[in-house]
């Protein structure tokens, strides 16, 4: 830090100097800035109700009409009072400052800063207004700029007023073409200064804030454990990163934990939040997705094999047009789907299939492009220069691709191990199922044939005699009680169920294939048709975003304004096709170009946030306007130079950002109050933001230091125990329940590390989702992290916690001799430090009361249900009609350890080890 | 950042708050800005002056899950009859397997009178809601969007035929937080199964999750883990707390600027003041048994409903904001008269109790009651298994809804459907305007009442609306 150049005083000059300019009235020319700037403002802001439509003009106030303004609308206190702003009605409503008369009315639509001073300084300047012919002779001076506020180019909005709309020019950092800044320091001393801190300190120091002490390595160890493997230390790998002398060991530590197939599982999931990953479809029926899952692995890969992020992207985007051979390349295009989505016979194609195309176009812009693109598709961007014609270009990418379950051997690297009870209950049960159809069947025919028989008629099948006229046959549903005939649909419901879990052990990508629009009921497996007949699909602007409004065609395109912000050299220039192949391909093309500044940038960003608990812009789906702007902007670019000049290589993100003294700090600052009122946000970073683990980590953690955790990687998804009021909770679906949730059978099948829980859309795993789990509807950019009530629930009475706590006191007392030695023990396991004298003593106190309350009071033995009974409101007679669901898998179901079967002391000892669990020591990482 | 939290400014605050932090606490005391690690003074469901003067405060929405038929409930067509049975082909851009085939028009299977001294309709099943006719403002001009469940749902009950956003209920109580911090504001009593879509029905959605529907489940523990595992006494609950206590206050004294770690404290203490004092406040038993007789408690016909309105009653006088109850299995695409009419005798009387009994509390004019589907029925059916099917498909261009209490025009019918109930033509209005004009009831703007989200400020009608204001007293 020796060689810190000081350019504080500097720095602030020129902002002094910079506002102070900005603000000089005299300097703007205010009939210029008439028609330069308020006039546009006007137009965007105030005359769809003031003027737009000469019928409909709301307070009697004509924005089009000077006599108007200056006498008042229905108020009748003129609106304008020239050069006196402070008496004018208009800048009033735009300052908000009444609730009434806000203007406008909306405050999402409000008026910016800069706006509302150019509205002010017109305003004093003598609100003068000029003619029509004099506005187009004052626009001709095209050089008018006034302070950021730039003019852009883009494909072109719907209208010459948000085409010349102005912006204001660090609103648009995120689509201006990287430049790796220099570093603050200068030549860094490789052996003790890092560029992150050196930029991080020139801003920090420039604020006046030195930074929090380095952490201690106990600390860190847990940090640094945490975060990249999402468990925590064991006491050994804690005991030998505390004994290690090498002065490389934290380094080592780092390259140990990047080495990890668990880091590959932690680092997925954070991409899993934002792709929305899900094993079902959600809507009405909530379809199983059963070939999902080789996506989630393969994300987990790609993460460990740390594949380049360019690559990544690209597959995901059109991996089956760069290799459809590759099994790989298909499964990848899995993000493409991975939104909710139904099609039922009750749904219009149109409909669903403009749904699918608006979530991808969404999800593509959030996920690459940090743009959530759907704010331009019913009209031209309210805030960033992205056109509805950017948005339909876009989509246009997409309008070729269609859902197919592919087939794609499973890769050696995959995991498809299954035991054959799983595999075999799903037959058995559509065994069962086809025989109570049969019976339902045989049963109406027995009346149809009596029917028959009665009249002296010959008898026909069902198929033949529903040809013929309703008075030629027999009634409908002859022979069949209500009952019966509610059941018959539970049972065919069943199948369609069934038939789609079969699949899941089958070789079957969940992807995608180009072609004409192809619409089907997602009851059905989807395939790639025979013959791909039908016509290219013409994608059109939509009026409204409606599919029943296109109002122009337009073809396969980017977000123009990446083109037109950079320089020559740096254009990008890439053909997308527009017949029905590679159009996602050169979508792809152009996004992974490492002159399109946005990708890199948008990674770059995510990987901070998941190390920093908040990124450099704080908003990483969205860097547009109305997104977080950067804290360190310089920093960002750095990073960003950095990872595209390491071949977008995550890992060594990893390594460069862990090594760096802000990851290092310790989370308490010597100078609390001074960085609490300087900075209350630590934007600065000047400590390390302690945070809460996330749902699975809590939940993974636990099973490990439990040693209850089936380490076993990838495959088909388990069914963890939930809470199991949660898992027998009826759910209506198209005409039926839902099957119930049953969890795995064995412990070794169920206790897997959280990603690899299936889940349902329609059925969070509720001790998750209290601590935040994201829902599978939208991309979760960052985690919330809240403090709320139901989450003592969960913790304090719920099984999970309870369960993981006697497992572990069951091992204790195997293992170790003395209640001190395991309460030490799990004391160190638990918040990964040796315990204190008075811990202990506390603890075995307790223990002692517990054990005495335990040995009056036998709990009781764990009953599993062995079958449901359902209950339906029959649509038919509008009475309710149950039924019995069997529950196959508690019939020969192998719990965890229960309380009844092992003693008091054990169970004392349990629920020490619960307390543990419950407390901030162990929830929280510093 | 306004510092005068008693006004409408702290969505301000919520703005920062929304980007990064979410929750589902039953209480504002723990409102903490985990990522700034602020504890702040005032929490998001503590009860907020609403934006303009209104009537209602709280809110019992009934749902009538499936899409009850407006023809045979509260909007009669006495043309049907001659057209009973006509055949017809439907033709229209909205392809879908209700629209194609062979169509032929149903007549109503029930007779309808005039009732109230308002002379407003209803059908024969109806016996007791007859008695409160002229507190009920009925609504025929709105229109639904989507022909589906699940996304039809998912409009009413969010504004977003999508799923994912905020539910009425959320918005409300964002709007104007809770009267009782130790409920939840927004509460659902469901069906024994939930509705398609499930939980998405009631999902805080962007919304910080203090906002999100908690469902009361009418089996088993209402809340899950609310009680203590088999084998836990109070006694043993109390000592684990302790201890408990005890190392969060040592291992705050290591880390005294997380500000957290003290919510996460104090939130131990209520949950165990909760698991205490729910399973009173939701407990019915207590009521007297003129009340139960009121609800049709104790009737096997309206036992369930009627439990689920009388339970509605008790949370609103406790202050939760918003409850809303459903009632499952108004999809009758056939025997209409059997499946509508029993499931109206289901109703009727939970229904007409709820509001004598709000109305002898004096509690009706600030509880705003809605009773609507997701959709309306079509004058038509289609063949099912190669029969005529006395039942009515999916309509969304016409359907009918009612409002009693919180401020509406009591005993008018407001709007009109067309000769056959297949389209609103009068006074008709999309679910947007329904939404704006529920909110406007609570004093709320929708233009004002937004959050911002995923580059957008959010709001429940999502892209503004009008205030039907013909339903407004």
């Amino acid at each position: 830090m020796n060689i810190m150049v000081r350019i504080f005083p500097l720095f602030m000059l020129i902002l002094f100097f910079g506002c102070k300019e900005s603000s000089q009235k005299e300097a703007v020319d205010p009939e210029a800035l008439f028609a330069h700037e308020v006039k546009p403002i006007f137009e965007s802001k105030c005359i769809g109700c003031h003027g737009g439509d000469p019928k409909k003009i709301e307070g009697g106030l004509d924005l089009n009409n000077y006599e108007n303004l200056l006498a008042g609308g229905n108020s009748g206190k003129p609106a304008i009072v020239p050069g006196k702003s402070n008496e004018s009605l208009l800048y009033h409503s735009i300052l908000r400052v009444d609730d009434d008369l806000a203007m406008p009315p909306k405050d999402g639509d409000k008026l910016s800063e800069i706006d509302l001073q150019i509205i002010r300084d017109w305003i004093d300047g003598g609100a003068p207004w000029p003619s029509a012919e004099r506005i187009a002779e004052i626009k001709l001076d095209t050089a008018w700029e006034y302070g950021n506020r730039i003019r852009v180019k883009t494909s072109g909005g719907l209208s010459d007023t948000w085409d010349n709309r102005p912006y204001e020019k660090e609103n648009l950092w995120a689509y201006y073409p990287v430049e790796k800044p220099e570093i603050p320091w200068g030549e860094l001393d490789p052996q003790n200064d890092h560029p992150i801190d050196a930029f991080l300190a020139d801003k920090r120091e420039s604020e006046g804030l030195s930074q929090a002490p380095l952490a201690s390595d106990l600390v860190l160890i847990r940090r640094a454990t945490i975060d990249l493997i999402g468990l925590p230390p064991t006491i050994e790998e804690i005991e030998t990163f505390l004994q290690d002398k090498d002065p490389k060991a934290y380094q080592n530590l780092i390259e140990r934990l990047l080495a990890s197939p668990h880091y590959g599982e932690q680092w997925a999931r954070h991409w899993l939040d934002v792709a929305r990953y899900a094993d079902s479809g959600g809507f009405s029926n909530d379809y199983v997705r059963p070939n999902a899952w080789r996506y989630r692995d393969y994300v987990i890969r790609t993460f460990n094999d740390d594949k380049p992020y360019d690559q990544f992207v690209m597959e995901q985007l059109a991996g089956d047009e760069l290799d459809p051979e590759d099994p790989e390349m298909l499964i990848a295009t899995g993000f493409l789907r991975m939104g909710p989505w139904e099609h039922t016979a009750m749904s219009v194609a149109a409909e669903t299939r403009q749904f699918y195309l608006d979530d991808v176009t969404n999800i593509v812009g959030e996920a690459f492009l940090s743009t959530p693109l759907n704010c331009a598709k019913c009209h031209d961007h309210k805030y960033d220069p992205i056109p509805a014609r950017d948005y339909y270009s876009i989509q246009a990418v997409f309008a070729t691709t269609q859902f197919a379950e592919r087939p794609a051997p499973f890769l050696p690297e995959e995991n498809t191990e299954v035991t054959e009870f799983e595999k075999q209950r799903i037959v058995d049960w559509l065994n069962k199922t086809a025989e109570e159809q049969e019976l339902l069947s045989k049963k109406e025919e027995a009346a149809a044939k009596q029917w028959y028989k009665e009249r002296g008629l010959t008898y026909l099948p069902k198929r033949e005699r529903r040809k013929l006229p309703e008075d030629q046959q027999p009634p409908r549903y002859l022979g069949l009680t209500y009952e019966d005939l509610g059941y018959r649909k539970v049972l065919s419901k069943r199948k369609q169920l069934l038939r789609r879990q079969e699949e899941r052990f089958e070789p079957l990508a969940y992807s995608v294939y180009n072609g004409p629009v192809n619409v089907k009921n997602s009851q059905n497996r989807m395939t790639i048709p025979e013959k791909l007949n039908g016509e290219l699909p013409q994608s059109n602007i939509l009026a409204g975003g409606s599919v029943y409004a296109p109002i122009e065609p337009v073809e396969a395109g980017v977000m123009s304004i990446i083109e037109n912000l950079a320089p020559e050299k740096k254009q990008i220039n890439i053909d997308i096709s527009n017949s029905m192949e590679n159009r996602r391909l050169g979508f792809a093309k152009w996004l992974t170009h490492p002159d399109n500044p946005i990708m890199a940038r948008s990674m770059v960003n995510r990987i901070w946030q998941y190390h920093f608990g908040k990124g450099i812009c704080e908003t990483p789906n969205n860097f547009g306007n109305t997104g977080g702007k950067p804290s360190h902007p310089e920093l960002l670019d750095w990073l960003t130079a950095y990872f595209i000049e390491h071949d977008y290589s995550v890992k060594e993100m990893h390594r460069l950002i862990m090594t760096s003294e802000a990851y290092q700090l310790s989370s308490t600052h010597p100078e609390w109050s001074r960085v609490n009122e300087l900075d209350p946000n630590n934007e600065l970073l000047s400590y390390f933001n302690p945070r809460r683990m996330d749902a699975e980590e809590l939940k993974d953690a636990m099973l490990y230091i439990s040693g209850e955790l089936n380490p076993e990687m990838g495959g088909f998804p388990v069914r963890p125990e939930i809470n199991i009021e949660a898992a027998l909770q009826p759910r209506h679906i198209m005409g039926s329940i839902a099957p119930a949730y049953q969890p795995s059978r064995t412990p070794g099948e169920r206790n897997r590390r959280a990603i690899y829980a299936e889940r349902y859309r329609t059925l969070a795993d509720p001790s998750l989702e209290v601590f935040n789990q994201p829902g599978t509807d939208m991309s979760c950019e960052a985690r919330s992290e809240s403090t709320v009530t139901p989450q003592v629930f969960t913790m304090f009475n719920g099984q999970n916690v309870r369960t993981r706590s006697l497992v572990y006191a069951d091992r204790l007392m195997k293992d170790l001799e003395s209640h001190e030695a395991r309460v030490r023990e799990a004391i160190y396991a638990i918040y990964n430090r040796e315990a204190n004298a008075d811990e202990v003593s506390e603890g075995l106190n307790y223990m002692e009361k517990m054990t005495k309350y335990h040995s009056d009071n036998k709990p009781p033995k764990t009953e599993y249900p062995t079958e449901v009974e359902r209950e339906m409101f029959e649509e038919m007679t509008g009475e309710p009609f149950t039924y019995k669901e069997e529950l196959d898998i508690y019939q020969d179901y192998v719990p965890d350890l229960q309380p009844w079967q092992v003693d008091a002391s054990t169970r004392a000892l349990a629920d020490l080890i619960a307390v543990y669990f419950n407390s901030n020591e162990f929830v929280y990482v510093y | 950042m306004s510092t005068d939290h008693s006004n409408w400014n702290r969505r301000d605050f919520l703005y920062g708050l929304g980007l990064s932090i979410g929750a589902v606490a039953l209480s504002s005391l723990l409102a903490c800005d985990t990522k700034t690690g602020q504890l702040v003074s005032r929490g998001p469901l503590s009860p907020a002056s609403p934006m303009m003067r209104a009537k209602a405060k709280y809110c019992i929405f009934l749902t009538m899950e499936g899409g009850p038929s407006h023809i045979d409930t509260f909007d009669p067509k006495p043309a049907l009859d001659k057209y009973h049975l006509t055949r017809f082909q439907r033709q229209g851009e909205k392809f879908s397997a209700m629209s194609s085939g062979d169509r032929y028009f149903v007549r109503s299977p029930f007779s309808s009178r005039k009732v109230g001294k308002s002379g407003v309709d209803m059908s024969a099943p109806f016996v007791h809601l007859a008695d409160v006719a002229d507190e009920i403002c009925f609504y025929r001009g709105c229109q639904a969007e989507s022909v589906n469940h699940p996304t039809a749902m998912y409009h009413i009950n969010t504004g977003n035929q999508f799923g994912g956003e905020p539910a009425l209920g959320s918005w409300i109580s964002y709007g104007l937080g809770t009267m009782n911090e130790n409920l939840p504001a927004f509460v659902v009593l469901p069906e024994v199964a939930y509705p398609q879509g499930g939980p998405g029905n009631w999902s805080n959605g962007f919304l910080p999750s203090h906002y999100q529907g908690t469902p009361l489940r009418p089996e088993g523990s209402p809340i899950l883990n609310i009680n203590p595992p088999p084998g836990v006494s109070r006694y043993h609950q109390e000592e684990s707390l302790e201890l408990l206590q005890k190392l969060n206050r040592e291992h705050q004294q290591m880390h005294p600027n997380h500000d957290e770690l003290s919510a996460r404290i104090e939130n131990y203490e209520l949950a165990y003041r909760m698991q205490m004092e729910v399973p009173d406040v939701i407990d019915i038993e207590g009521e007297d048994e003129k009340t139960k007789e009121l609800y049709g408690v104790g009737q096997a016909e309206t036992d369930a409903f009627g439990r689920k309105c009388l339970l509605a009653r008790k949370l609103v006088e406790q202050g939760v904001r918003f409850v809303q109850v459903y009632s499952g299995g108004w999809d009758s695409h056939d025997f209409l008269e059997r499946a509508h009419g029993n499931l109206i005798t289901s109703i009727d009387k939970p229904i007409a109790g709820l509001i004598k009994d709000l109305k002898r509390r004096g509690m009706l004019d600030e509880t705003l009651i809605v009773w609507s589907g997701e959709f309306g029925r079509t004058a038509d059916n289609g063949v099912r298994e190669n029969g005529v099917a006395y039942g009515r498909d999916h309509n969304p261009d016409a359907m009918g809804m009612w409002f009693a209490g919180g401020g509406v025009k009591a005993g008018h019918i407001i709007g009109a459907t067309d000769e056959l109930g297949q389209e609103a033509i009068d006074v008709v209005h999309p679910l947007r305007d329904l939404h704006v004009t529920l909110l406007h009831l609570f004093g709320l703007d929708d233009n004002k009442l937004t959050y911002f989200h995923g580059g957008r400020h959010k709001q429940l009608s999502q892209f503004g609306g009008q205030v039907i204001k013909e339903v407004i007293a």
